[in-house]
C-alpha cells in the first residue's frame, strides 16, 4: 500500500482509472478531479498519462487515467502499460484501488476487463457510466445484486448531473480498507489454458448480466434475439446472405441500366459534337478517341458504383453487416485466420488499400501478413466496371430459375470466387510459410438493429463516388492519353493493292495493328491465346496492371480508334459483341467474357496496392511473392475456365 | 508542325510526366516504414 500520512488526518493514496475506449473515462476523470489534471508520459514510452487529485473520504487520492483498453492480456503496448501500472510491474507500487469504468450500454464487452482486474486481486470499484442512455434504452440494473455477484462495489454514475459521484468516493474509500474476494468462477489453476479462461470469464459475465439486468421493453429485445437466431444461423443465415446479395446485384443491374445508357449515349454525342466542331487533326483525335472515349468509358459505370455503395451503406448502418461478419467469421477461423482479419477483408471490398492498412490491429505478424496477402482477392469497386461490361455484353436478359437475372448470379459468383480463393490461399499459407498456433477466439459485438441514417448512407455513397471520379480524372485520364498515343503512332497506311481482294482492311484497323500498342499486343498474344484472348485484349490486360478499370478505357479506345469510319457500333458493349478477328470469327464469346472476369477476380492489377503492401510488409520479397502468386493463379484459373468451357462445348 | 500537333504533343508529355511522378511517389512512400498508430501491434 502506498499510503503516507500527509497532514495528520489525510492520507495520500493512488487510484487508477481503467476502462474500454469510449466508456466515458475522460468525462468521469474530469468530473472527479474538477479538470485539475496534468499530462505526463509513462516512463520509457510516449503514451500519455493524465493525473489529477480527488478527495476520497479522508484520503487525498492521486487519480491516474490508464490508456483505454479492452483487456490486460498484454498483447499490445497500451495493454502492457496498463497491466504494469495495475500490478506494479513497472517498478512502482500497485495502486490502492482501481475504478473500473464500465459503459452500461455495452455491459458484456466492458465487463471482460473488469473480470481480469478482479482476478488480479486489487481492490476494484465499478463505475457504471452512460446510465442515462442505458435507462433510455428501457433497461434497468439492480446495482446491489450486480455488485454482490461481481464481489466488488458498483455505482451507477451520471458524470453530467453528478449522480453517484459521492457514492463512488465512499465505495473507493471502503474498498481501499477492505479488499474483495475473487469469485469462484474467476479462480484459475496455473495450467488453465488461455481459451478456457476466456470462456469462463464470458460465462461469468453472462450470468451476472442475466441476473441483474432487466429489459423493460422485453418485446423489442426478444424480437431482436429471434431475428438474430435466424440471421446468424449457420445454414439459414448463409442462405439469407446469398439472397440479400443477389437482390442487391439484381437491383444494381436493373436500376443502373437507364442512367448508364444515357451516360454512354451522352459521351458518344459529346465525341461526335467535338469532332464536328474542331478541325481535323491529331488534337481532335486525341480529345475524341483518347480523352472522351477513355475517361467516358469508365465514367459510364458511375451509377453502378453509386448504387453498390448505397446498398453497402444501408446494410452496414442497419446492423445487418455485423451479422454477415459473424457468419463469415466462423469460416475464417476454420481456415486459421484471426477474427480481427474480418474487418480488413471487409474493407477490401471497397478498396484493398484501407483494408491492408486496417490489418495493423492484428497482433501476430504472421496472421497479419497472411491477411495482407489475401486482401486483394476481395472484389474491389475497380473490378465492378469490368464485371458489368462483360455481363452487359453477353449475359443480359437471361435468367436463372426464370426470375433471378444471370448477371446477378455471375456477379455473386465472382465475389464468391474471390472469397473462396482467399480462404484456400489462407489455408495453404497458414499450414506452410506462415504457420502459427491456433488464433485466439475473437469476440464480436452485434449492434442493435436500427433504421439506416440517411445522412450517413448518402455521405458514404458520395465519398466513394468522389474517389471514383477523382481516379477517372487523374490516373485514368493520363493512362488513356498515353495509350491513345501508343495506338496512334507510328503513323502507317495500308499498302495499295491493285487487284480488288475479297477483304480489304480499313486504314484505321491497319494503323491500330501496326502501332506501338498493337506491336506490344501481338508480342504477348501467344501467351494469352490459350485463354481465348486476342492482341487487343492483351493491350487492355497490360494497361490494366496499373489499375483494373483501365481495361474498360483501353477497350473503349481500341474499339473507337480501330473503328471504320462507316462502321456503326454506337456503344462499347455493341463494339465488343461485333468485334471480329482476321478470319471473320467473333473475338468475344460468352466464354471469353467469363474467362476475363475470372482473370480479373484473381490477378494482382493495382499499382497502388502493390505500393501499400510493400510499405506495410516492409519487404519487396513478400510484395513480389504476392504479385507473382496472384497473377499465376489468375492465369491458371482463366486457362482452366476457357479450355474447360471449350471442352464442354461452350 | 501545326499548333494542333504541338498542343497534342504537350498533352501527351504531361500525361507521361504525371504517370512517372505518380509511380515515383508511390515507390517512395512504399519505402517508408508503416506509420503505426497507438492501435498498431505490427512490431515496427
Amino acid at each position: 500500500m502506498r499510503k503516507s500520512e500527509n497532514s495528520g488526518r489525510t492520507k495520500e493514496i493512488v487510484i487508477a482509472l481503467a476502462g474500454n475506449p469510449n466508456a466515458g473515462k475522460t468525462t468521469l476523470f474530469n468530473a472527479l478531479t474538477g479538470l485539475r489534471q496534468k499530462v505526463a508520459n509513462y516512463p520509457g514510452v510516449t503514451v500519455e498519462r493524465k493525473e489529477g487529485h480527488w478527495a476520497v473520504g479522508d484520503h487525498n487520492a492521486l487519480l491516474i487515467d490508464l490508456p483505454g483498453l479492452y483487456s490486460i492480456d498484454a498483447t499490445s503496448l497500451d495493454e502492457q502499460i496498463a497491466r504494469d501500472v495495475v500490478t506494479g510491474g513497472d517498478g512502482s507500487a500497485p495502486p490502492d484501488a482501481v475504478v473500473a469504468v464500465v459503459d452500461s450500454t455495452n455491459l458484456e464487452r466492458n465487463l471482460y476487463l473488469v473480470t481480469q482486474l478482479i482476478e488480479l486481486n486489487v481492490p476494484v470499484v465499478v463505475a457504471l457510466t452512460m446510465i442515462d442512455q442505458f435507462e433510455h434504452q428501457k433497461h434497468e440494473i439492480d446495482t446491489e445484486k450486480f455488485a454482490r455477484l461481481l464481489s466488488v462495489p458498483a455505482v451507477a454514475i451520471d458524470a453530467k448531473t453528478g449522480r453517484g459521484i459521492d457514492r463512488l468516493a465512499e465505495c473507493v474509500a471502503q474498498a481501499v480498507d477492505a479488499p474483495h474476494a475473487v469469485p469462484e468462477q474467476l479462480r484459475f489453476s496455473d495450467d488453465a489454458s488461455q481459451n478456457s479462461r476466456i470462456f469462463s470469464r464470458y460465462n461469468f459475465i453472462s450470468e451476472v448480466v442475466q441476473e441483474s439486468v432487466k429489459h423493460k421493453d422485453l418485446e423489442a429485445h426478444n424480437f431482436s434475439e429471434k431475428v438474430d437466431r435466424v440471421l446468424t444461423h449457420r445454414l439459414f443465415g448463409l442462405l439469407i446472405l446469398v439472397g440479400v446479395l443477389l437482390l442487391v446485384f439484381q437491383t444494381i443491374f436493373s436500376w443502373a441500366n437507364v442512367p448508364m445508357d444515357l451516360l454512354e449515349k451522352g459521351f458518344g454525342a459529346l465525341g461526335d459534337l467535338t469532332r464536328a466542331s474542331l478541325p481535323e487533326g491529331i488534337l481532335t483525335d486525341l480529345i475524341v478517341d483518347g480523352v472522351i472515349a477513355g475517361v467516358g468509358g469508365v465514367l459510364v459505370f458511375l451509377p453502378q458504383i453509386l448504387l453498390l455503395f448505397l446498398f453497402i451503406s444501408i446494410l452496414e448502418d442497419s446492423g445487418y453487416m455485423a451479422r454477415a461478419a459473424f457468419l463469415l467469421d466462423k469460416l475464417m477461423s476454420r481456415v486459421g485466420l484471426h477474427g480481427k482479419a474480418f474487418l480488413p477483408l471487409m474493407s477490401s471490398f471497397a478498396c484493398a488499400i484501407p483494408g491492408i492498412m486496417a490489418t495493423r490491429t492484428i497482433e501476430n505478424p504472421k496472421d497479419r501478413l497472411a491477411t495482407i496477402l489475401i486482401a486483394p482477392f476481395m472484389s474491389c469497386s475497380a473490378r465492378l466496371p469490368v464485371y458489368t461490361l462483360m455481363i452487359a455484353a453477353f449475359f443480359t436478359g437471361q435468367t436463372v430459375f426464370g426470375f433471378i437475372s444471370l448477371g446477378a448470379v455471375l456477379m455473386l459468383a465472382m465475389y464468391s470466387l474471390g472469397i473462396f480463393a482467399a480462404m484456400i490461399v489462407a489455408v495453404i499459407l497458414k499450414a506452410t510459410l506462415l504457420k502459427t498456433s491456433s488464433p485466439p477466439p475473437f469476440v464480436m459485438e452485434l449492434p442493435p438493429y436500427r433504421l439506416p441514417n440517411v445522412r450517413n448512407v448518402l455521405q458514404n455513397m458520395f465519398l466513394r463516388a468522389w474517389l471514383f471520379l477523382k481516379r477517372a480524372g487523374t490516373v485514368i485520364l493520363a493512362i488513356s492519353i498515353v495509350l491513345w498515343a501508343l495506338m496512334y503512332f507510328p503513323k502507317t497506311t495500308p499498302p495499295a493493292i491493285d487487284d480488288a481482294p475479297a477483304k480489304v482492311e480499313s486504314a484505321e484497323s491497319y494503323q491500330l495493328k501496326h502501332s506501338y500498342a498493337g506491336t506490344l499486343g501481338h508480342a504477348i498474344e501467344p501467351l494469352i491465346r490459350p485463354l481465348g484472348f486476342d492482341w487487343k485484349i492483351g493491350v487492355g490486360l497490360i494497361a490494366s496492371f496499373a489499375a483494373r478499370e483501365v481495361l474498360v478505357s483501353t477497350l473503349s479506345i481500341v474499339y473507337n480508334a480501330g473503328k471504320d469510319a462507316n462502321e456503326e457500333s454506337p456503344t462499347l458493349v455493341a463494339a465488343i459483341r461485333d468485334a471480329k478477328g482476321d478470319d471473320g470469327a467473333p473475338i468475344w464469346t460468352p466464354l471469353t467474357a467469363l474467362t476475363l472476369m475470372v482473370f480479373f477476380v484473381l490477378a494482382m492489377q493495382c499499382m497502388s496496392t502493390v505500393a501499400i503492401v510493400r510499405r506495410e510488409t516492409n519487404s519487396w520479397a513478400w510484395t513480389g511473392f504476392m504479385v507473382l502468386y496472384m497473377t499465376g493463379l489468375a492465369y491458371f484459373a482463366a486457362f482452366v475456365t476457357y479450355q474447360g468451357g471449350k471442352l464442354l462445348g461452350f | 508542325m501545326t499548333a494542333q500537333n504541338i498542343i497534342a504533343a504537350l498533352i501527351v508529355i504531361a500525361a507521361v510526366g504525371y504517370i512517372v511522378v505518380t509511380v515515383r511517389r508511390q515507390i517512395r512512400s512504399s519505402r517508408q516504414k508503416s506509420g503505426c498508430g497507438s492501435d498498431c501491434n505490427c512490431g515496427k
